[in-house]
């Protein structure tokens, strides 16, 4: 298998994959273009028209104000996709430089950080988040980053541990001695090597980072209204499950796909690059 | 096995030093004045308000000493008052905490007693159909969200079974049924993505331990499958769902401050939101604390356990 499309090609012969690939996609694409794909303006009320069921008119039907639902989860979904988004890549560049520093210059440096790094992974991740937030101020940037720094150690071990190994081999005891500069063998020596893991933990991440910013924004203490989000809306659906469940039931289920998509791609995706875990 | 128990107290020492640390700090790093943010969020701000609960909660010291001071009430299990109702906050948390720690544990127990027929039974059927679909209900059953499910079982609860007690709490001496039966939603909402994670966990270990050689040795010597499968490959595959048990429990603990929401229940949940929502730091900080503590107990007996169990682990 070679570069992008045996990639792509490995991942389309596994079913799992395929779905993966799809679900993924169909998240993507419709987050991304949510304001051109969504059928109503995800604000505009029609009272006359609230709670009602799916229809030709209202595809997944309308929340307490009469507003298409269908067009606040494609909005939501854009929410969350940007704040896990944004949270991974946080984790990943303060996490990664953090990671890699520490196993090319080891010693006390090493062992400082990865101390640092226990200690943000003792707390459970949720309540961490909270606590962040609870600093900051809930809204939506507040958590993406709250998320990011939760995400950080666990960046910072998976790539310390490769890392460690790449320092000690010939090729770049070679570039060290051809005089090369710190900087271009990470970049050229250590970062090529160390991209299967960090995609796979990224795509991992990110699904998960759709249920924590989920959980937050249900309680609250995430993205704020009116802005579509879809913890939210399952949180205010709530109020009017008896009259009509479609808010809750399908922003959940909006929930439920994003982070299946991206977790069914990152576990076939590390099948697909580490050999040895393949079929579990 | 002495020395490696010592090493590892050693390290909860280290982390919890550090966790202490953060947690003190979390009011001091907040943008802007804290006392202003939490007076603000409840009563009109004058100077004298503001100097009598920057007195209070001791910010006019300098910091280590603040540090110091605070760490010796901890140590006395003071975690200091309520900004708002003047109750000690360690009352607020001890009547909050057991409603939740009875969540995390009965789902966590469920999850795991299931996950022990799910994952043997799974692990009998091995063609290609068997291995993609156990794998997407598992992915799937982990990723679902803990509170949609809640919703789920309250709507089709209110539409099979109108008169079940879905929502609400009853304290366990007042009825234990209708204790009980409040739980029930909540604990499998909790519990069906743990029974996932682990199903599939035992089953790849099985798997692999179903290939060795002191297998199919037991299998040439003509023993009974139940007795090969109970007996040698079980045990052993008994050893790695132990360990993710502390992460779980990590996992399901924020989980149940989610879901508590979803069912009414009067948990840690509803006292940590509420805290945020009226700028009650102190309370946040002792509900982090305690909580986090906890966890990094369950952990150390979990890796001690561990290395306990399973003789091949290094100690070094």
């Amino acid at each position: 298998m070679s570069g992008t499309w045996g990639l792509a090609r490995g991942l389309l012969r596994n079913p799992l994959g395929a779905l993966g690939l799809i679900l993924t996609l169909l998240i993507v694409v419709g987050g991304l273009f949510a304001p051109w794909v969504a059928p109503y303006d995800p604000f505009r009320q029609d009272i006359l028209a609230r709670l009602a069921g799916p229809s030709a008119g209202h595809w997944l039907g309308t929340d307490q104000f009469g507003r298409d639902v269908l067009s606040r989860i494609l909005h939501g979904i854009r929410a969350s996709l940007g704040v896990a988004g944004l949270s991974v890549f946080i984790a990943l560049l303060i996490g990664g430089f953090l990671g890699i520093s520490a196993a090319y210059y080891g010693g006390l440096y090493d062992r400082l950080v990865m101390r640092v790094m226990d200690v943000f992974l003792a707390f459970p991740i949720i309540l961490l988040a909270i606590g962040i937030i609870a600093m900051l101020g809930p809204n939506q940037w507040n958590t993406a980053i709250a998320i990011g720094i939760v995400y950080i150690p666990i960046f910072a071990r998976l790539v310390r541990g490769p890392a460690l190994v790449l320092r000690e081999t010939e090729y770049v005891h070679a570039a060290q001695a051809l005089g090369a500069s710190t900087l271009r063998i990470i970049h050229r020596h250590l970062l090529p090597n160390l991209a299967s893991v960090i995609l796979v933990q990224s795509t991992l991440s990110l699904s998960t980072a759709i249920l924590v910013e989920a959980s937050l924004s249900f309680l609250g203490l995430g993205t704020q209204p009116p802005t579509p989000s879809l913890g939210l809306m399952l949180s205010e659906g709530r109020a009017y499950l008896t009259l009509s469940p479609w808010t809750s039931v399908f922003s959940g289920l909006a929930i439920l796909v994003a982070s299946l998509g991206f977790n069914l791609l990152g576990d076939v995706l590390r099948d697909a690059l580490d050999p040895r875990l393949r079929g579990r | 096995m002495l020395a490696y128990t010592v090493r590892r107290l050693l390290d909860l020492v280290l982390v919890l030093f550090g966790v202490s640390l953060l947690v003190f700090l979390m009011i001091r790093l907040i943008p802007g004045d804290a006392v202003q943010i939490m007076l603000g969020a409840n009563t009109e701000i004058t100077p004298d308000r503001l100097e009598a609960l920057r007195e209070k909660l001791g910010l006019n010291k300098p910091l280590p000493v603040q540090y110091w001071d605070w760490l010796a009430g901890v140590a006395h299990g003071d975690l200091g008052q309520s900004v708002w109702t003047g109750a000690p906050i360690r009352d607020e948390i001890l009547a909050r905490l057991p409603l939740t720690l009875e969540l995390t544990l009965l789902s966590l127990v469920l999850g795991v007693l299931l996950s022990i027929p799910v994952g043997i039974l799974t692990a009998y059927w091995r063609n290609s159909t068997a291995e993609y679909g156990v794998r997407l209900v598992a992915i799937a059953g982990v990723t679902v969200p803990s509170f949609w499910l809640g919703t789920l079982f309250i709507y089709l609860s209110f539409k099979l079974w109108p008169s079940f007690p879905a929502i609400g709490y009853v304290p366990l001496a007042e009825d234990p049924g209708g204790h009980f039966s409040r739980l029930l939603f909540p604990v499998l909402a909790l519990g069906l993505p743990v029974l996932a994670g682990l199903s599939r966990l035992l089953r790849s270990t099985l798997l692999d331990i179903l290939n060795q050689d002191y297998i199919r040795t037991a299998r040439a010597k003509g023993l009974a499958e139940r007795v090969v499968m109970y007996k040698h490959a079980l045990r052993n595959a008994l050893i790695p769902l132990v360990t993710v048990i502390g992460i779980q429990a990590g996992y399901l603990f924020g989980g149940a401050i989610v879901v508590e929401q979803v069912f009414a229940l009067p948990g840690m949940g509803r006292l940590i939101v509420g805290a945020i929502n009226e700028r009650n730091y102190p309370l946040v900080q002792g509900t982090i604390l305690l909580v986090t503590a906890g966890f990094v107990f369950i952990n150390l007996l979990v890796d001690l356990a561990y290395a306990y169990l399973d003789p091949r682990v290094e100690y070094a």
